[in-house]
C-alpha cells in the first residue's frame, strides 16, 4: 500500500472524531462560534497537510526547501503518534481545566458553608 | 438609609500585621448605602482569622486551603453577590489601597453607574517604586498583547464590579493573573470599563508580600495559558 495512503488512513480517525467532538461540544452549548471556529481551523489544517502530504513535500524537496528523504514507514508510524499525541493532550488538558473549575468551585462553596455554620 | 449594601472584599493571607489597620479605617456606610466588609482568609497560617474575627462587622470566610489572591477574591465577589449588594469593591490587606482612594472608587460607581472601576496606581505613580512602575507597565502592555484590552493598571488590586460585572465576569485564574483575566472578560461581555487615579502607598512591609518582578512571568505564562484554554473550549 502507498504511505500516503496509509498516512491518511491512520490519523484520519482522529481527526474526523476531532470535528465531530467540536460540532458536539458547539451543539451542547459548551463550546462558543469563536471556539468551534478555531478547532475546525485546526482540524482541517491537519486534514489538508495529510491528504496533500505527498504534494507539499515534492514542492518543497523541488524547490530545495528540503532535504530529507521520501516518507518511510517508520515516518508514518511518527507523525500517527505525534498527532494522536496531540489529540490526547488537547482533549487532557480540557478536562483538566474543566476539573479544575470543579474543585475551585466546590472549595469556595464548602468554605462559605462552613464559615457560616461557625457564626 | 437605603436598605441596600455596598461591599468591600478584602482577600487576605497572613495578614495579621496589617488588616487591622485596613478594617478600622473602612467605613460603614457610603451615599446611603450600608458597607458589609467581608475578609476572606485565604488559609492563612498566621493569626489572620482571629485578629479579623474580633471586629463584629465583618464577614469572615475561611478558605480551608491557601488557593490564591484570584480565588479569594473569586469567593468574596460571590458571597457578596449572594447576599444582594449592589457595588462590590475590592481591596488588599497589606494597606498598599487608601481606604479614602476605595470610598472614592465606589462613590464614582454609584453615581456613575460603571460596571468595572479600577483604581490605577499608574495615573499619576504616586509612591511606586520605579521598579514596580517598570513590572506593572509591562503586564498592562502584555494583558493588550494577549487579550487586545488595554488598561494603564491592569494590576491593581483596588477594583469596583457592580452586580452586572460580577454576574457576567467568569474568571477561572486562581493566582495573581486573575486582575488581567478580570478586565478581558470585562472587555468580552461589552461592560463599561472605568480607571482613576489612586495613590499606591507602599512601605516595606507591603512591598515584600506583593508581587515581584519575577511573579510577572507566572503571571504572563498563566494569561497565556487562559488564551489557549479560551482556544480549546471556546
Amino acid at each position: 500500500m502507498d504511505k500516503y495512503v496509509l498516512l491518511i488512513i491512520l490519523n484520519m480517525p482522529f481527526v474526523i472524531f476531532g470535528f465531530i467532538k467540536a460540532f458536539s461540544m458547539y451543539g451542547k452549548g459548551i463550546l462558543r462560534r469563536g471556539g468551534l471556529i478555531a478547532r475546525l481551523f485546526f482540524w482541517a489544517l491537519i486534514s489538508f497537510c495529510l491528504i496533500f502530504a505527498q504534494q507539499i513535500y515534492n514542492f518543497l524537496s523541488n524547490n530545495k526547501l528540503t532535504n530529507s528523504p521520501p516518507l518511510s514507514l517508520a515516518d508514518v508510524l511518527l507523525t500517527t503518534g505525534v498527532i494522536f499525541c496531540l489529540f490526547l493532550s488537547m482533549r487532557a488538558y480540557s478536562k483538566i481545566d474543566n476539573l479544575e473549575n470543579r474543585v475551585t468551585d466546590l472549595h469556595e462553596k464548602l468554605s462559605i458553608e462552613l464559615s457560616n455554620k461557625n457564626k | 438609609m437605603k436598605n441596600e449594601y455596598i461591599a468591600i472584599v478584602i482577600p487576605a493571607y497572613n495578614e495579621e500585621h496589617s488588616i487591622i489597620k485596613v478594617l478600622k479605617s473602612l467605613p460603614s456606610n457610603i451615599k446611603n448605602y450600608q458597607i458589609k466588609i467581608i475578609v476572606v482568609n485565604d488559609g492563612s497560617t498566621d493569626n489572620t482569622a482571629l485578629v479579623v474575627d474580633k471586629f463584629k462587622n465583618v464577614i469572615l470566610i475561611n478558605h480551608i486551603i491557601n488557593s490564591g489572591a484570584g480565588a479569594a477574591t473569586r469567593t468574596g465577589l460571590h458571597f457578596a453577590k449572594s447576599i444582594g449588594c449592589k457595588y462590590i469593591a475590592t481591596m488588599d490587606a497589606d494597606g498598599q489601597h487608601l481606604p479614602t482612594d476605595t470610598v472614592k472608587a465606589l462613590k464614582y460607581a454609584v453615581e456613575n453607574k460603571t460596571d468595572l472601576t479600577i483604581g490605577s496606581r499608574l495615573m499619576t505613580s504616586e509612591g511606586m517604586p520605579w521598579h514596580k512602575i517598570i513590572g506593572n507597565k509591562g503586564l498592562s502592555l502584555i494583558t493588550f498583547l494577549v487579550f487586545g484590552v488595554f488598561v494603564i493598571d491592569s494590576q491593581s488590586g483596588l477594583k469596583v464590579f457592580s452586580k452586572k460585572a460580577v454576574e457576567n465576569i467568569n474568571f477561572h485564574n486562581n493566582g495573581y493573573a486573575f486582575c488581567s483575566e478580570v478586565i478581558w472578560q470585562a472587555h468580552k461581555n461589552h461592560l463599561s470599563i472605568v480607571e482613576i487615579p489612586i495613590k499606591a502607598v507602599y512601605t516595606e512591609y507591603s512591598i515584600s508580600k506583593g508581587q515581584s518582578n519575577w511573579n510577572s512571568i507566572e503571571i504572563v505564562r498563566q494569561l497565556v495559558k487562559r488564551r489557549i484554554m479560551e482556544f480549546i473550549n471556546g
